[in-house]
């Protein structure tokens, strides 16, 4: 028997930790290793997992977000059975109302689940960088007879109390979720993916809709409701790469681990299936000058290099000019890095014009951002 | 709504030696990334023009394995299409284009279409077809031909040449290879729709066998002044495998005709194959080379094309050659002046040269 399964993906987030790079994009249409966006590794995921019909739920500054989507067709979601629709809040009998948390998010489309009549509902995340598929997931939440599945990623204990933590039984069956705890009673961390049995998650968000006071998260509110209210629910080993770049840092590093010299057999392998699909932007080869260098960077297809480049991610359109010299930095589509410019440690946002000799952070051990409207000054 | 339908005519292109053994030239490797057939079409697209056919002459396999999706070339797949053309009937003797078109002509019964625009994907040009439609709407004429002047004539041996006379018509067409300046075409022809009907019935009855080449000289010849529209630009017709390697080179190394081809103006469409980019390891040594997605490479690369997916190791190097897709490249391997067909390891020869002059020719799948 084909048992249908929707996504939700949860791309509203505003991603405020990543500064003027989320100004006028969301945080899941921020480019990533030199050619993706972060969507694209859970829209691929969810591509991969033969799931055909898929809701991403947007808020904050939705049109960049939306265009990128479109009919999804990008990942394959325009076949016969697919669908990929980008929900954002709209406005109903009962006034205008924003997405406030993420499973008010899932109840304000209810209609489109209620429509799609799913039996399991996948829910994820838009701005984490992994790759998978959702199968073993499923059959393991279908086997365990779960209201709820969560995907769990064992942190090190040191980190746990950054973390949403799941404390489970020798079964995997959890038996509480605490939010940070400062003293965490396990390193098991929820990577914030979910398979719910529907109408066990549709019961849940109308429920928790009706009780005043409460967040509307999932982590927060609808997992201790399921637990208190004596349902099942399993935490699923995720086992391999995966990586939240919520921060400067974090998006920096995760970068950084693409190259070459920083691999390790554990590094996102973009080589095997499944694949991670993104759009095709009609980029030339890349071309190198007569006088470039370079040595261990990870460079798209459009780039032109004719200065020096060493330890960086180059995406497409990006013209590096003679002279030019770009360490252990990320540089995102369409930047023009002037002659004899220095750029280091650095992440230069989309379209940004770096100027003939400007030094950008050369002796920083602190990564810098250089943005867009920088250039417009 | 535009009024041209355009027919891209894989049938007179010159074979390139091996190269084109087992594949036409329209789906043969250009630029590290695309094919012959892809600028040809990012050419009309970028035109406006967005009913196409391809006429297939043989290995259709070949050339819809790299179209793949006309979503990729279409500005709009519902108002526009973008379909191949193959000779109906087992006869492989009268496989001509013009065989092939007639036995696809519900188009040319379409009012809707004025005009018709025969390309050929062996001319490698970047042009906004538009002015040439435009161009031939003023001459008032029912048939024209776009040509180029060039001040060598002995590099197109089996390319025609025009005369034109005072009236800006072209009065004959002729092969030669002196070294001298002329005027050659450029594998374009605009004809109306109507009048080409009747060429194609006319000049099918004259002799089965005849060609849309026989079609233009007839024409000429007896039943219309055919306007010559002048194209300033880079073009070269590639004629031969000696032809594919020097101009590919010649693109390489003049960055001003890199920048006019593929740099800048219109875009180039090609299929996504949905690679990575591109990894440089920390030996990697790379200059004054194209290089396509998907590559791995850790040696040092010189005046040199890289399509998708190569690898070339650590201590391997690699110069003046022209590498297509999933070639591996070992250690200790140094390749000079050769030109690598799809999915070729090299691995025990040590040192593989060829001259500038005749380039070494490796054919897919074999292992040196």
């Amino acid at each position: 028997m084909v048992r249908k399964v929707v996504a939700m993906i949860l791309a509203g987030g505003k991603g405020t930790r990543l500064q003027a790079l989320t100004k006028k994009i969301a945080k899941p249409a921020v480019y990533f290793g030199g050619k993706y966006r972060i969507i694209d590794f859970s829209l691929s995921n969810v591509a991969n997992s033969d799931i055909q019909s898929c809701g991403v739920l947007t808020q904050y500054e939705s049109v960049a977000l939306n265009k990128y989507i479109g009919n999804g067709s990008v990942w394959g979601f325009d076949g016969v059975n697919g669908k990929c629709l980008t929900l954002a809040p709209r406005q109903t009998e009962e006034g205008l109302s924003w997405y406030d948390g993420t499973a008010d998010a899932i109840y304000q489309n209810l209609d489109f689940l209620d429509e799609e009549e799913p039996d399991y509902v996948l829910i994820l995340s838009g701005d984490h960088i992994y790759k998978t598929t959702y199968d073993q997931m499923l059959e393991q939440h279908i086997a365990t007879g779960a209201a709820c599945t969560i995907s769990v990623i064992e942190v090190d204990w040191k980190e746990a109390s950054r973390f949403g933590i799941l404390e489970c039984d020798e079964n995997l069956r959890i038996q509480k979720f605490v939010e940070k705890p400062k003293v965490p009673k396990s390193n098991l961390a929820s990577m914030g993916v979910y398979i719910f049995t529907y109408k066990e998650l549709r019961s849940a968000l109308i429920k928790d809709r009706k009780i005043e006071g409460t967040e509307h998260d999932f982590g927060k509110d609808i997992i201790p409701y399921l637990l208190n209210s004596g349902k099942k629910l399993y935490a699923y080993k995720f086992k391999g790469y995966w990586r939240d770049v919520g921060t400067l840092d974090s998006l920096h590093q995760a970068n950084m681990e693409l190259l070459p010299s920083q691999r390790s057999s554990e590094t996102i392998n973009f080589d095997i299936e499944p694949i991670i699909y993104t759009e095709d932007t009609h980029s030339t080869p890349t071309f190198m000058g007569k006088k470039a260098v370079v040595s261990d960077c990870l460079i798209n297809q459009g780039a032109q290099i004719f200065g020096k480049v060493s330890n960086s991610v180059i995406s497409n359109e990006v013209i590096i000019e003679e002279g030019a010299q770009v360490t252990k930095s990320v540089v995102m589509p369409g930047v023009r890095i002037g002659k004899n410019a220095i750029v280091n440690n650095a992440i230069i946002g989309p379209k940004t014009q770096i100027k003939d000799n400007e030094v950008i952070n050369k002796d920083g051990d602190k990564v810098v951002l250089i943005d867009y409207e920088r250039s417009l000054q | 709504m535009n009024k041209t339908y355009a027919l891209v005519n894989c049938f007179e292109a010159p074979g390139l030696g091996e190269l084109t053994d087992d594949r036409p030239l329209a789906s043969t490797t250009f630029l590290a990334r695309y094919a012959f057939i892809d600028i040809t079409l990012s050419n009309l697209t970028n035109s406006g023009i967005d009913n196409i056919a391809i006429l297939v002459k043989n290995r259709l396999n070949s050339i819809s394995k790299h179209v793949k999706n006309q979503n990729t070339y279409l500005a709009n797949p519902r108002t526009g299409s973008l379909s191949y053309f193959l000779k109906t009937g087992n006869n492989h003797v009268f496989n001509t284009d013009i065989q092939c078109i007639r036995s696809n002509d519900p188009f040319l019964f379409e009012e809707k279409y004025q005009y018709i625009m025969i390309c050929d994907p062996s001319y490698i040009f970047k042009a906004d077809y538009n002015q040439f439609i435009d161009e031939h709407i003023k001459s008032g004429r029912r048939m024209s031909a776009v040509y180029t002047h060039i001040s060598d004539g002995s590099d197109f041996k089996t390319t025609k040449k025009f005369v034109i006379n005072s009236l800006g018509d072209v009065q004959k067409t002729y092969l030669s290879d002196e070294n001298k300046p002329c005027d050659i075409g450029t594998g374009i022809i605009i004809v109306e729709r109507e009048l080409l009907k009747e060429l194609l019935e006319t000049v099918s009855n004259l002799s089965k066998l005849n060609t849309i080449t026989d079609l233009f000289d007839y024409a000429i010849k007896f039943a219309c002044q055919v306007h010559a529209i002048r194209f300033d630009g880079f073009m070269r017709r590639f004629e031969s495998f000696e032809d594919y390697y020097k101009y590919s080179m010649e693109i390489l190394n003049d960055h001003n005709l890199l920048n006019e081809l593929v740099f800048s103006g219109s875009t180039i469409y090609t299929t996504t194959h949905n690679s990575r980019p591109v990894l440089y390891g920390k030996s990697a040594k790379v200059t004054n080379s194209l290089i396509a997605n998907g590559s791995t490479i850790n040696g040092k690369v010189k005046n040199s094309i890289i399509s998708r997916d190569v690898v070339i190791e650590e201590g391997a190097s690699v110069e003046n050659c022209i590498i297509f897709t999933h070639t591996i490249v070992k250690r200790g391997v140094h390749l000079k002046n050769v030109v690598s067909d799809k999915r070729v390891l090299f691995q025990n020869r040590k040192e593989v040269q060829g001259t500038e002059e005749e380039p070494l020719y490796f054919p897919r799948g074999v292992k040196i």
